[in-house]
């Protein structure tokens, strides 16, 4: 349906926008095709030492700089500056072209997500290289919050890994809050946010309260969340292809659905969402797309 | 109860109001209903004769008339209606002898007086349907804030909880059943398309005729979009003074209005030192001339800390905006000069060649017509074009776009290096700037008791901390509905102003 050069807008309008965005972004991120991987063995062949790497093991997910492979062992030995592995354990790798400092943080793990957006094999393969190109601006407090949900069916229980729910206990004992982070199957191991320091990401987090002072946004995003009014009164500062507007209809101020039926109006054309793009919204949810020429 | 229990309760009440719609009980009024069609009278022979003399009767009627509707209490708990009453009389005894329709001031007078006496009978209606539901089961919510004080001092003794509706979706109270004092249209959609209860219920006086219920902006385009329908019951007496069937009334005739006056400034394009601005009530009887110039700073009181002090568009300022000024100053003055702080060495030869691009394009703006101008620009690919007066504006850094700032220098004939380079430093700066003063105000807001703000409507901040000394947290409460050509330095200054005095 997009073309390049079209700013294609979609917005939507709940009773009340909590976790509208950050599921929103779940589908965006499961949506994008994952990177097939190359065997770490042969990149580690080609690479030369200082070559800043991000490596996948079974527990972690590491960014160092590449100082040796020995192949005089067995198995052969994968050597970083700050760790070793057995390449058997590298689950996958990619050479990185950034300033990124070395950092490693837990593996993420897809959860209920994964299962229902059929992960499975590609999951490796989305966290060495995820799409990396999407923007959620909002209010990052209530963000964070939202991304350390777990999610499962109906009648099922969010499969917590047993520390966590002890780490979750003691912090509640000492009434303590508790975040949860990236690796512990929440719905931030799928959003994957670009938040303090992480080994990899795929969603940059923006608050739209400071979002001018970071203004313009990076030229490599795809699609734009703009979560609220706070977010959505910096549409004319958004050029990326895709464009997704939500609207809370709890919030008494209409400024922002004002600006956005006003740019439809006057630049916009109109875009069923059903045959467009397959989907319609459910009860309680109005929606309208159309797209914007740049 | 959890986020996620709040949340399927909230979806749960949208699909309930969805499904039954709201109920709208109009209450016969007949005292309220002559006083209205005095009013009406009163707003006919004013449309003929125009403003200025009547400015008052018609604020003061006004007044009256909408407590009638939103602050429904009997008289004895009633002090707003008795003022409101009185003041009507004081301002139609004034203009004896200086008009000639002395029967309309006669009866204006008489109506004001008979509701100023009586029990509305809109508040025994109420009060009956909190007692049948039982006061702990359901809320009501008022109109405005003096109208919830009201309400709630009257009601006390029954032990019902009175919110605004901000309030209601703040607290989200776990009960079945919202009594709304006021017709739909004084609240905003939220009300009824994001409900905090599965029942609602508005209260008005049968002769408020406009029953509309307002949709979310965005239905009349929407997938799905929601439309609620109203169920209408009557009780009491509806009978009407004849002659007054038919015609709902419009929202702008209904609310008292802010007195404009007449637009001064000539039909012509603003000169190099001058700017278009719109007048900006503010509470506390300020004002500012606002200007459609870059964002302004704002204060949402819905964000969490740490994320409240934001920046809001011009034409995004609305009723009910908090805006955040400073006595005597604007802050951009304030932010450019710290940004060239921040450059230390590179200031001087930054300032010079913002100076030279900023005063080639207002030369070429006076040489070649504003519109003319734009013209050119856009087909140059400069996107923005029409931002191009408010570019000469020194505290301006430059063009948002790369592309559109760069086209911008090819068209004023200038090398598009060091210029660009060096307006982009400058955007760097003032960026880190504005972030710096925004911790600053951030910490100051954290420190305030915010429910001030929502009772008085504004709020100075008395803290002696550099960059927030003289800072004022208002809210807007009108905006004038023509622009003026004013001097650049008085825009965004604010002044003091009365000419809100009889909005509530």
């Amino acid at each position: 349906m997009l073309t390049p050069g079209d700013n294609s807008s979609s917005r939507s309008l709940f009773p009340s926008a909590t976790f509208a965005a950050v599921f929103i972004s779940c589908g965006w991120v499961a949506a994008r095709p994952a990177e097939p991987l190359r065997p770490p063995l042969e990149i580690l062949r080609e690479i030369a030492p200082g070559t800043l790497v991000r490596v996948l093991t079974e527990n972690k997910v590491i960014v160092d700089r590449f100082t040796a492979l020995n192949e005089s062992t067995t198995p052969a030995r994968l050597c970083l500056y700050n760790s070793q592995w057995e390449v058997p354990h590298v689950r996958g790798l990619r050479v990185l072209d950034g300033p990124e400092e070395p950092v490693w943080s837990a593996r993420p793990h897809a959860g209920a997500i994964g299962r229902m957006a059929h992960f499975g094999e590609t999951w490796d393969a989305r966290l060495v290289s995820p799409a990396a190109d999407l923007a959620i601006v909002g209010t990052l407090a209530w963000l964070r919050d939202e991304l350390g949900t777990f999610l499962c069916r109906e009648g099922e229980t969010p499969d917590l890994p047993k520390k966590l729910t002890d780490d979750i206990a003691r912090a509640a004992a000492k009434r303590k809050p508790y975040r949860v982070d990236v690796g512990h199957g929440s719905l931030a191991d799928v959003i994957l946010p670009k938040d303090t320091k992480p080994s990899t990401w795929s969603t940059r987090l923006y608050s739209s309260s400071r979002l001018l002072d970071q203004l313009p946004l990076p030229k490599d995003l795809k699609a734009v969340v703009l979560d609220g009014n706070g977010g959505i009164k910096y549409l004319a500062e958004v050029e990326t292809p895709v464009v997704i507007c939500i609207l809370d209809r709890s919030v008494a101020d209409e400024t922002a659905a004002e600006l956005l039926v006003q740019l439809r109006n006057t630049r916009g054309e109109p875009v069923a969402t059903r045959e467009a793009i397959g989907w319609s919204p459910p009860a309680g949810v109005e929606a309208l797309a159309f797209t914007v020429a740049l | 109860m959890s986020r996620i229990a709040d949340l399927n309760r909230r979806y749960a009440a949208a699909a309930a109001v969805g499904h039954n719609g709201v109920e709208i009980v109009a209450v016969g009024d007949p005292a309220g209903a002559r006083l209205n069609a005095a009013v009406r009278g009163l707003l006919a022979a004013v449309r003929d004769d125009g403003p200025g003399l009547w400015d008052d009767l018609v604020g003061a009627a006004k007044a009256l008339r909408s407590r009638l509707v939103t602050q429904p209490q009997p008289i004895s708990v009633n002090p707003a209606l008795i003022q409101a009453s009185e003041e009507v009389r004081r301002q139609a005894g004034r203009l004896r002898g200086a008009t000639a329709d002395e029967a309309l001031l006669d009866e204006l007078a008489a109506a004001a007086l008979a509701v100023g006496v009586s029990d509305p009978p809109l508040g025994a209606v109420l009060l009956r349907s909190v007692e049948e539901v039982g006061p702990s089961e359901c809320v009501v919510v008022a109109a405005s804030r003096p109208a919830q004080i009201a309400i709630t001092n009257w009601l006390r003794a029954t032990g019902a909880r009175v919110f605004t509706a901000g309030e209601l979706e703040r607290q989200r109270p776990s009960v079945d059943q919202a009594y709304v004092v006021g017709p739909p249209r004084f609240f905003g959609s939220s009300l009824v398309t994001a409900p905090v209860t599965s029942a609602v219920s508005f209260l008005l006086p049968a002769w408020f005729r406009d029953r509309s219920i307002p949709q979310s902006v965005i239905a009349a385009y929407a997938e799905g979009a929601i439309r609620i329908e109203g169920r209408l019951f009557t009780e009491g007496d509806i009978s009407e003074p004849a002659g007054t069937d038919g015609v709902p009334e419009m929202e702008e005739d209904f609310l008292p209005q802010p007195i404009w006056g007449a637009r001064k400034s000539a039909d012509r394009e603003p000169g190099a030192d001058e700017v278009v601005a719109r007048k900006v009530l503010l509470s506390g009887n300020l004002a500012i001339l606002l200007d459609d110039g870059d964002r302004i700073r704002a204060l949402d009181l819905e964000q969490p800390p740490g994320e409240r002090v934001v920046y809001t568009e011009v034409n995004a300022v609305r009723p009910g905006t908090y805006l955040l000024l400073r006595q005597g100053d604007t802050e951009r003055g304030a932010l450019y000069l710290a940004a060239l702080d921040l450059l230390s060495t590179k200031g001087p030869a930054v300032d010079t060649a913002q100076k030279a691009w900023k005063e080639a394009l207002a030369r070429r703006l006076k040489e070649v017509s504003y519109p003319r101008a734009i013209r050119e620009l856009r087909a140059c690919g400069v996107r923005t074009a029409d931002r191009a007066r408010a570019w000469t504006d020194p505290t301006l850094m430059r063009p948002n776009r790369d592309e559109d700032f760069e086209a911008l220098l090819k068209w004023l004939d200038i090398p598009i290096q060091p210029t660009f380079g060096l307006a982009t430093m400058l955007r760097r700066a003032h960026h880190q700037a504005s972030a710096d003063l925004r911790d600053q105000l951030e910490k100051a807001v954290s420190e305030a008791d915010l429910s001030v703000l929502e009772r008085d409507g504004h709020w100075r901040l008395d803290i002696e901390r550099e960059g927030v000394r003289g800072l004022i947290a208002t809210r807007a409460i009108a905006i004038s509905p023509f622009t003026e050509i004013v001097p650049r330095h008085d825009a965004r200054v604010p002044f003091e102003d009365r000419s809100g005095q009889w909005l509530e």
